[in-house]
């Protein structure tokens, strides 16, 4: 019957890791496996990325409120992890393919564009925000905040 | 005539009513709990594991046996492993992990003597362990023990149910103002108050308080030792569970894993659990079929009862692989997928049956699914008539493999 108990045992080892990383390192409760799902609106799709870019000696502040918008020029995968779950290595690794997105003006302010569309800019901070709420009153709190060492 | 047509149709129901009762009554648990696995396993993989995944799935369908090694098991459990964890860790769902539980403990189950009681009590676990963290994270979480998580959702009608827009004072233009205005706070950082009935901080707090109990309640029955006699107030309480939870947000990977799990925990012989917890999964799918606005989705489910009634078994674990298919491909989300979905499904069981017969010409019709499965996978809604001639092409093969109608050589080799 010893068979039985390994995968609970696996379950209960994830959902302990899960709970350790939503405490100490942000991530949502949504994910991760420690089913936390359905316990709070922070969730991915509710968190939102905000980049500080630095293009043409100006920084101007980006909503990516969708990872995908990067893509093809870059992965949106470690957007979606540094949304998850927000750590230094998650977000240098996002800033990174940040780098390599071109940004231009539209009508919403500056946003990631194709390569030949727009100009290179410099990710200054990476900030991962989320709503919080007071009985009906919603308002927005700062998950993480990371700054690149350039 | 219309008197005759009731009549006929009355007695096909009742017909098909015994033949439900006659299958249930001999029904392996541990067997049907495998069926079910299998059916939710190919449609909650993620798309590129899709193929081999139905592969080794269908195999299952064709060959029961194989759900008896833990090979076959593990082998399942370590596809979802390689395909989900390196790449989709970050965005995937619980019910993910726990199906993926699920598979290793069906493995590690049949590794040792009695796979049917080790399989039982890894499933009662893992509910009551999931269930106990569920409630732990609930607990913990002050917007949701205070019932503003629920009060926010019920005035977003952010429920896949749209009740908020149904409460007194409330409609769904309200909803609509009330997301309108919480759009914007995270971007522009105001903080906005949203506009709700005056029922909803009450039902809010209600809802948040009936979860925190029900799940408390499921994680202790699951996991404190019981009697035989009270043992039976299990799958009793994950139904309350199903019908109170799954109607209102009906997550069906999660559901369908519960079902599943609980199916190898019914003694044998008892047909009243078997069924009820059949129809707890039929609940769930027309909660999902609703909220999809799928009608395809409830074919799944009819599909499903149909296969399950076929006399012959090989013809019902034949059935599960084309429906596992339409599965998949509804969950990826366009009809054209549903129909690659059947299609790949039902060429996958032309091949396993070429294989049991040693008749290699269904195969041509292989190559023809798999032409319009890779045309599903292209995404593009313009290839869409190449996935429904697909079906077509699988419809022939599985009448001609005589999948859906045995022949006497199949029927004999089932019995055999």
């Amino acid at each position: 019957m010893a068979l039985a108990w390994v995968a609970p045992a696996l379950l209960v080892v994830v959902a302990t890791v899960q709970l350790s990383l939503a405490l100490t390192q942000e991530l949502t409760p949504w994910k991760g496996g420690g089913f936390g799902m359905f316990a709070t609106v922070d969730e991915p799709g509710t968190r939102v990325i905000e980049v500080s870019v630095r293009t043409g000696g100006e920084t101007q502040e980006v909503v990516l409120d969708d990872p995908e918008a990067v893509e093809p020029v870059a992965s949106s995968w470690w957007l979606e992890a540094a949304r998850s779950l927000p750590t230094e290595p998650l977000s240098a690794r996002a800033a990174d393919e940040l780098d390599e997105v071109a940004w231009a003006e539209q009508d919403e302010g500056l946003a990631p564009v194709a390569p030949d569309e727009g100009e290179h800019g410099t990710i200054r901070e990476i900030r991962v925000v989320r709503p919080a709420l007071d009985g009906v009153a919603v308002s927005r709190e700062t998950v993480a905040t990371w700054s690149p060492r350039r | 005539m219309s008197a005759s047509v009731a009549m006929a149709s009355t007695r096909a129901v009742q017909d098909a009513w015994q033949q439900l009762r006659e299958r249930v009554a001999t029904a392996s648990p541990l067997r049907t709990s495998a069926w079910a696995t299998l059916l939710t396993v190919v449609p909650f993989s993620p798309g590129y594991a899709l193929v081999p995944v139905l592969l080794v799935a269908a195999a299952g369908f064709s060959w029961p046996q194989l759900t008896h090694r833990a090979w076959f098991w593990f082998a399942l459990a370590g596809l979802r492993l390689v395909a989900l964890v390196p790449f989709d860790w970050p965005t995937l769902d619980n019910h993910h992990y726990l199906l993926t539980y699920w598979l290793l403990a069906l493995g590690f189950a049949h590794l040792g003597p009695d796979p049917a009681r080790t399989a039982a009590l890894a499933g009662r676990l893992l509910i009551g362990f999931a269930f106990a963290a569920a409630t732990i994270w609930k607990l913990l979480t002050p917007d949701f023990a205070s019932g503003e998580f629920f009060r926010f959702l019920l005035a977003t009608d952010g429920l896949p149910a749209p009740i908020g827009s149904w409460l007194p004072g409330s409609d769904g233009a309200l909803m609509e103002a009330n997301r309108e205005a919480a759009g914007p706070v995270l971007v522009e950082g105001e903080t906005t108050t949203l506009d709700e009935s005056p029922l909803a901080p009450a039902l809010g707090w209600l809802l948040a308080w009936w979860t925190v109990l029900i799940e408390a309640v499921v994680a202790f029955a699951f996991l404190v030792p019981l009697s035989l006699r009270w043992a039976g107030v299990r799958p009793v309480l994950l139904l309350v569970f199903i019908v109170t939870t799954y109607p209102i947000a009906p997550v069906i990977g999660f559901g369908w894993t519960l079902v599943a799990m609980a199916f190898a925990m019914v003694r044998p012989g008892d047909q009243r659990t078997l069924l009820a917890l059949g129809a707890g999964a039929l609940l769930i799918l027309a909660a999902a079929a609703l909220h999809l606005g799928g009608a395809t989705l409830a074919l799944v489910g009819v599909l499903l009862l149909l296969g399950y009634m076929r006399t012959s078994q090989r013809a019902w674990m034949s059935a599960g692989a084309p429906v596992a298919g339409l599965g998949s491909g509804l969950v990826v989300g366009e009809p054209w997928h549903a129909a690659a979905g059947i299609a790949v499904g039902l060429g996958v069981e032309a091949l396993f049956a070429a294989l049991r017969r040693r008749d290699w010409r269904p195969s041509a019709l292989v190559a023809v699914l798999a032409a319009a499965s890779a045309a599903a996978a292209w995404d593009s809604p313009s290839l869409a008539p190449l996935a429904w001639a697909g079906v077509a092409a699988g419809a022939a093969a599985a009448v001609w493999c005589g999948l859906l109608t045995p022949s006497r050589a199949l029927h004999g080799e089932a019995t055999h």
